[in-house]
C-alpha cells in the first residue's frame, strides 16, 4: 500500500496555474523531495496534500484512502499527517512545551502523559533546556527544531516538510535528519518535503522530484 | 445572559405601589422632595433626571417618543414652554389638583393639563467690580452706552428661548424682531447658556447680562463679585418674566392614581417652601407659603403678563428668527 | 469534525446576525420615520443652503484645525515620551490621560479659566497681553482648546507607532547605506498609519463636540440639528444630520483602512545614537506641551474642586450613581468585547468582515440622541421588547449598538494581523476548531481584546446622549448626574465629580494599557 498517492492533481489561483496534472506515489517509510525554484508549485502541492487547499481536479489518497477529490473531503486533522511550515507557524504566545502539549491535548492522554511525551520529543531535538521559553526567546535554529518536534509529536504517518533545514547549520541539519530517518525506519513514517537545496534530499535519502514553473 | 439577569432585577420589582417621575429639576433639589413624598406615602418613587437643556436631547424628547406606550406618570419640568409643547402633542392628561387652589390662575393651564409652582424669574446679573450703575431694563441691551459690554444666552434654548417667545407673543412679531436685531447690532455677546452668562459676568468679562434667579443666586452663594435685580421694574415698565416649574400627569400613565398623589404633594406649600430655601431660590407662587429671607415674594415683583399658550405658539417662530439673527 | 467546525461557524454567524439586526433596527426606525413624515416642502425649509453651508464649513474648520494642531502636539509629545525616563513617561501619561478623560466641556471651562480674558495666566502679565484672552472665543481659539483636549490620543498612537519600528530595520538600512530610503519606505509607513487613524478620531470628536463649540462661541453646523430637536422636529434633525453622517462615515472608513496590525512591538531603543542635549531638549519641550495643555487645566479643575471635603460630600451623595455606572460600564464593556471577539471568529473572509465593519459603525454615526429615539421606537412596546426597555438591559443594548464597532474593528484588526499559518498548523495537527480559536486566535488577539475592553469601558462610563433617553427610571448614571449638576450644582462639586470620574477611567485605561503592552510584547516579539 502507498503512503501517499496523487492522481492528476491540478490547482489554479485566480486563473493562474499553480499545479497541473501532477501525479506521484510514495511508499510507506520512504521519502521524496519536491525540488525546484520558487513558484514551481512545491508549497501548493504540500498544502493540497495537507488539506489546506482543495484540488480543482484529481485525487489525493493517503494510506489507500481518498482524502480529497472524487467528491470526498477529509479535514486536515483527520488525515493522519502533520506538517512543518516554511515560516514555522509557531505560536508566539506559547512556551515551547506548551506547543506540544497543545497539539497532544484531546488525544485521550492524561496531563502527565502529555507532559512526558512533549518533554521526550523536545529532548530528541536538543531543546531540553528551552522547555519554558517563548519562540522569540529562541534562536532561528531552535525555533525550527521546535516546529519539527511539534510536527512529530502527534505521531503522523506522513510528514510534510516545507524547507525544513533552511535555518539550521550543517551539523544540526544532519542531526535532525537522522532523527527523522530513525522514525521512518521504526514507525514507517513517510516524508514528502519541498526544498530548493539538493543536500536536503540527500540527508533524508529522498528521491528527487524536479518541479518546474508551469 | 447578563441581559436576562438585569431584566429580571430591574424589570420585575416587588409589587409595592410606585410612581415614575421624569424631572428636569436637578436631582440635588428634586430628590429630597421625592424622598419626603416616599416617606410620607409609602409609594416608591422611580425618578429620571434630565441633563441641562441645550446640551443634549433630554426628557421631553423621551416623553414625546414614548407616547405610544408611556412609562412616566408625572412630568416635573423646571420651565413651561416645553410642557405646553407636550400638551399640544397630546402627551399630557388633565388633572385639577386640590393643592393648586391658591396658585394664581395665570400660572395654571385653563384645561388643567399643567400647573405652575416654584418659579424662576429673568434678572440682570452684574459685576460689582465693573459697574455700580447696572442696566435696569431690556431696552438697555440696545443702548449704545452698553455696546459690547452685555451678554445673553442663545435665544434658541431654555428660558432665554421662552423669554424671546414671550416678547413675540406680547409685542407682536415685528417689534420683537426689530428688538432682537437691535440687540445684535449693539454687539451683545450671545453665549452658550444662562449659566455661562453668569460665569462670564462673574469673571468680569462682561459688565452685566441676562440670566435667571437661580443662576444668579448660585454665583452669590459661591461668593462671586456680583449682584442682581429683576428686569423692568419701574412703574411704566412691563415687568420681568416669571417662569414657573410645571407639573403634569402623563397621558396613559401606568400609575395614574399614584401620579395624582405626587402632583398634589408637589403643589403643596411644603414643597414650594423647600424650593424657596434652596440654592436655586425658587419663588413660591402660592401666597400661603411663608417668606424666606433670601427669596423674593411673588407679590414684590412686577411681573410681565403673558398668555402661556400664545408663548408656546410663538416659540418655533421666535427660535427660527433668533437662529437666523444670531447663529451665522 | 468538518461538520462541527462549520456548524459552530454558522451558529456564530446566525447569532451575530440576530444581534446585529437588534442593534441596527433602531437606525432603520429613525430613518424610516424621518423620511415618511417629511414632504417635499419640508426639505426646502430644512435645508437652507445659504445659512448651512458656512456653518458646515466652520464645523469642518474647527474640527480640522483641532486635528492638525493635535497632530503636531501629539507627535511631538509621543516622540518625547519614547526618549523619556520611565518616571517622566508615567507622569506624562498620567497628566495627559487625566485631561483626555475629563469631559471636554469641563476641560473647556478650565481652559477659559486659564487662557480666557481674565485667565489665571494673565495675573502676572502686562495688562495688554490679557487682550489676547479674547481669542479663546474664536474659531482658532476653539480649535486650540479642542486640540489641547484631544492631543493625547495622537500622542498615544505616535508612541505605540514609534515602538513598532524595529531597530534592526534601521541597522539593516544603515549598513546598506540606504538610511533615507529606510525612513521613506519603512519607518514612515509603519508610523504614519496609526497616527493618521488617531488624527481621524480627533477630527470626529472635535466635529461633534457641540457643548465646547457653544461655550467658546463658535457657531457650527450642529446647532441646526440641536435646534430642530429642541422643537421636536425629529425628521428635520435626522435629515439635517445626514451631511455630518456622510463626512464622518468617509473619515471612519479611511481610519479603518489605517488600523492594521502592522510592524512589531519592540523594546529596542529608537535611534539611541542621538546626542544627549538633543534628547533633553526633546523631552523638555514635550513636558512643556503637556504642562500647558494638560497639567495647567487639570490644576484649575482640581483647585476649583477644593477643599478636599468636597470629595467626601461627593461620595456621600453621588456614590450610588458612581457605583451604578461602574457596574453597568463593566458589564457593557464585557458584553461588547465578547460580541466583537465572537464576530472576529465568525466572519473570517475579508469581504464579509468589511461589510460587518461598515454596518457596525452606522448606529454610532447617526449620533447618540437619534439612536436613543430609535431605541425607544423599537423597544418601547408591549411584550418582551418592553421588558427589555423597562430594564437596565436597554442601556447595554444601546451602548452595544453605539460602541460595538470599536470592538468589531479593534479585535478584527488584531485577528487580521495574525499569520494564517498559525491556524493552519493547529488544523493540520488535528486541534479542534473551537480549541484552536480560543488557544491560538483569541489568545494572540489578547492585547487588542484588553485595549477594546478598556476603551469601551471608558466610552460607556462617560456616555450620556443615549443614556438620558433610555435609562430606566430610578437609575441615575454618574455621567448624567455630572451634567445635571452643571446647571445648579456648586462649582466645586461639579469639578470634584469630573475629577473622580476621570480618576476611575484613567485607572481602568492605564491597567488595560499595561496588559496590552505586556501581552503585545510577547505576541509581537521576534528573536
Amino acid at each position: 500500500m502507498h503512503a501517499l498517492e496523487l492522481r492528476n492533481i491540478s490547482k489554479k489561483f485566480d486563473g493562474i496555474i499553480a499545479v497541473e496534472s501532477f501525479s506521484l506515489t510514495l511508499s510507506t517509510g520512504a521519502a521524496v523531495c519536491l525540488f525546484g525554484p520558487s513558484g514551481s508549485g512545491k508549497t501548493t502541492l504540500l498544502r493540497l496534500i495537507a488539506g489546506l487547499e482543495r484540488p480543482d481536479t484529481g485525487e489525493v489518497l493517503i494510506a489507500g484512502h481518498s482524502v480529497a477529490g472524487n467528491n470526498t473531503w477529509i479535514e486536515p486533522g483527520d488525515r493522519g499527517l502533520n506538517m512543518v511550515f516554511q515560516d514555522l507557524a509557531l505560536w508566539p504566545h506559547m512556551r515551547a512545551i506548551k506547543h506540544l502539549d497543545f497539539v497532544l491535548c484531546g488525544r485521550d492522554m492524561s496531563k502527565a502523559e502529555r507532559n512526558e511525551k512533549a518533554t521526550r520529543h523536545l529532548k530528541q531535538v536538543d531543546l531540553e533546556s528551552n522547555l519554558q521559553k517563548y519562540p522569540h526567546e529562541m534562536s532561528g535554529g531552535e525555533q525550527q527544531r521546535l516546529a519539527i518536534a511539534r510536527a512529530l509529536a502527534t505521531d503522523p504517518k506522513l510528514l510534510l516538510l516545507d524547507e525544513p533545514f533552511a535555518h539550521l547549520d550543517r551539523r544540526r541539519s544532519d542531526h535532525i535528519a537522522n532523527h527523522i530517518r530513525a522514525r521512518m525506519k521504526q514507525d514507517g513514517l513517510s516524508v514528502i518535503m519541498a526544498s530548493h537545496d539538493e543536500r536536503d534530499a540527500e540527508r533524508l535519502g529522498a528521491t528527487l522530484i524536479p518541479m518546474f514553473a508551469p | 445572559m447578563a441581559l436576562i439577569t438585569l431584566a429580571l432585577v430591574v424589570g420585575c420589582g416587588p409589587e409595592t405601589p410606585e410612581v415614575v417621575v421624569y424631572t428636569a429639576l436637578d436631582e440635588m433639589y428634586s430628590k429630597p422632595i421625592l424622598d419626603a413624598f416616599e416617606a410620607k406615602t409609602g409609594i416608591h418613587v422611580r425618578a429620571l433626571y434630565d441633563t441641562e437643556a441645550s446640551k443634549t436631547t433630554g426628557l421631553v424628547a423621551r416623553l414625546m417618543a414614548e407616547r405610544s406606550r408611556p412609562r412616566a406618570d408625572v412630568f416635573w419640568n423646571n420651565e413651561i414652554a416645553q410642557t405646553i409643547l407636550l400638551k399640544n402633542a397630546d402627551a399630557l392628561e388633565s388633572y385639577q389638583s386640590p393643592s393648586a387652589a391658591s396658585i394664581p390662575e395665570s400660572y395654571k393651564d385653563r384645561d388643567h393639563f399643567w400647573t405652575g409652582f416654584a418659579a424662576r424669574a429673568r434678572v440682570i446679573i452684574y459685576n460689582t467690580d465693573l459697574t455700580d450703575h447696572p442696566p435696569l431694563t431690556l431696552a438697555a441691551f440696545t443702548d449704545p452706552k452698553w455696546k459690547g459690554k452685555l451678554a445673553i444666552a442663545k435665544p434658541l434654548f431654555g428660558t432665554t428661548a421662552t423669554h424671546a417667545a414671550a416678547l413675540f407673543s406680547t409685542w407682536g412679531d415685528e417689534r420683537a424682531r426689530a428688538f432682537l436685531e437691535a440687540v445684535r447690532a449693539n454687539d451683545v455677546a450671545i453665549l452658550a447658556g444662562n449659566a455661562t452668562v453668569r460665569d462670564r459676568v462673574a469673571a468680569g468679562e462682561f459688565a452685566a447680562g441676562l440670566t435667571d434667579t437661580d443662576d444668579a443666586n448660585g454665583a452669590i452663594e459661591d461668593g462671586k463679585p456680583v449682584l442682581w435685580h429683576f428686569l423692568d421694574q419701574a412703574a411704566d415698565e412691563a415687568g420681568t418674566l416669571v417662569i414657573p416649574n410645571t407639573v403634569s400627569l402623563v397621558r396613559g400613565a401606568p400609575n395614574a392614581d399614584a401620579g395624582r398623589l405626587l402632583l398634589d404633594y408637589l403643589l403643596s406649600p411644603e414643597v414650594e417652601l423647600r424650593l424657596a430655601q434652596g440654592r436655586s431660590i425658587q419663588i413660591p407662587l402660592n401666597p400661603d407659603v411663608a417668606k424666606v429671607d433670601k427669596t423674593p415674594k411673588l407679590d414684590d415683583i412686577r411681573t410681565m403678563r403673558v398668555d402661556w399658550d400664545a408663548v408656546a405658539e410663538a416659540l418655533p417662530r421666535a427660535s427660527a428668527f433668533a437662529k437666523e439673527t444670531f447663529v451665522r | 469534525m468538518n461538520e462541527s467546525r462549520h456548524l459552530s461557524r454558522y451558529l456564530a454567524i446566525l447569532t451575530l446576525s440576530a444581534v446585529g439586526l437588534v442593534l441596527i433596527l433602531p437606525v432603520v426606525a429613525v430613518y424610516q420615520r424621518a423620511i415618511l413624515t417629511s414632504t417635499g416642502a419640508d426639505f426646502d425649509a430644512i435645508f437652507q443652503f445659504g445659512r448651512q453651508a458656512p456653518l458646515l464649513a466652520r464645523s469642518i474648520a474647527v474640527a480640522g484645525g483641532a486635528a492638525v494642531l493635535a497632530l503636531i502636539l501629539g507627535v511631538w509629545v509621543g516622540i518625547a515620551v519614547t526618549r523619556a525616563h520611565r518616571i517622566v513617561k508615567i507622569a506624562i501619561g498620567f497628566a495627559a490621560g487625566m485631561s483626555l478623560l475629563t469631559p471636554p466641556y469641563v476641560f473647556a471651562i478650565a481652559w477659559i479659566d486659564l487662557w480666557g480674558p481674565v485667565g489665571w495666566l494673565y495675573h502676572w502679565a502686562p495688562e495688554e497681553t490679557a487682550l489676547l484672552g479674547v481669542a479663546v472665543y474664536s474659531l482658532p481659539g476653539a480649535a486650540i482648546a479642542l486640540a489641547a483636549a484631544y492631543y493625547p490620543i495622537i500622542a498615544i498612537a505616535a508612541y505605540i507607532a514609534l515602538r513598532r519600528v524595529d531597530q534592526r530595520w534601521k541597522e539593516a538600512a544603515s549598513i546598506a547605506g540606504q538610511y533615507h530610503s529606510y525612513v521613506r519606505e519603512i519607518a514612515l509607513p509603519a508610523i504614519i498609519s496609526p497616527i493618521a487613524a488617531g488624527f481621524i478620531v480627533v477630527f470626529l470628536l472635535a466635529l461633534y463636540d457641540f457643548p465646547v463649540h457653544s461655550l467658546l462661541q463658535v457657531n457650527t453646523y450642529l446647532i441646526e440639528i440641536h435646534a430642530a430637536s429642541e422643537y421636536h422636529n425629529y425628521s428635520a434633525a435626522v435629515l439635517l444630520s445626514i451631511p455630518l453622517v456622510i463626512i464622518s462615515g468617509v473619515f471612519l472608513i479611511a481610519a479603518r483602512t489605517l488600523i492594521r496590525n502592522r510592524g512589531i512591538y519592540t523594546d529596542a531603543g529608537i535611534m539611541n545614537d542621538e546626542p544627549n542635549s538633543f534628547r533633553l531638549g526633546l523631552v523638555g519641550s514635550g513636558c512643556l506641551v503637556v504642562t500647558l495643555a494638560s497639567i495647567f487645566p487639570m490644576v484649575v479643575v482640581a483647585s476649583r474642586a477644593m477643599p478636599p471635603a468636597t470629595f467626601l460630600r461627593l461620595f456621600e451623595t453621588a456614590g450610588q450613581e458612581l457605583g451604578s455606572s461602574l457596574i453597568l460600564a463593566f458589564i457593557a464593556a464585557t458584553l461588547i468585547t465578547g460580541l466583537g471577539t465572537i464576530s472576529s471568529l465568525a466572519f473570517t473572509n475579508a469581504r464579509s468582515r468589511a461589510a460587518v465593519d461598515v454596518v457596525s459603525a452606522i448606529p454610532f454615526l447617526i449620533s447618540g440622541p437619534l439612536l436613543g429615539l430609535g431605541m425607544i421606537a423599537v423597544y418601547n412596546r408591549p411584550g418582551p421588547a418592553g421588558m427589555v426597555y423597562d430594564s437596565a438591559a436597554i442601556l447595554l443594548l444601546a451602548w452595544a449598538a453605539r460602541f460595538g464597532f470599536v470592538a468589531q474593528w479593534g479585535i478584527g484588526a488584531g485577528v487580521r494581523g495574525q499569520a494564517p499559518s498559525g491556524r493552519e498548523a493547529a488544523r493540520v495537527a488535528g486541534v479542534s476548531w473551537l480549541r484552536m480559536q480560543f488557544a491560538v486566535v483569541i489568545a494572540q488577539a489578547r492585547p487588542y481584546i484588553a485595549m477594546v475592553w478598556g476603551a469601551t469601558f471608558v466610552l460607556t462610563f462617560r456616555e450620556i446622549d443615549t443614556a438620558v433617553l433610555v435609562a430606566p427610571p430610578g437609575l441615575t448614571l454618574a455621567s448624567v448626574r455630572l451634567f445635571t449638576l452643571m446647571h445648579y450644582g456648586p462649582d466645586g462639586y461639579v469639578m470634584a465629580m469630573a475629577l473622580t470620574m476621570s480618576a476611575v477611567m484613567i485607572t481602568v485605561g492605564a491597567s488595560t494599557y499595561c496588559l496590552f503592552a505586556q501581552w503585545k510584547r510577547i505576541t509581537d516579539a521576534r528573536p
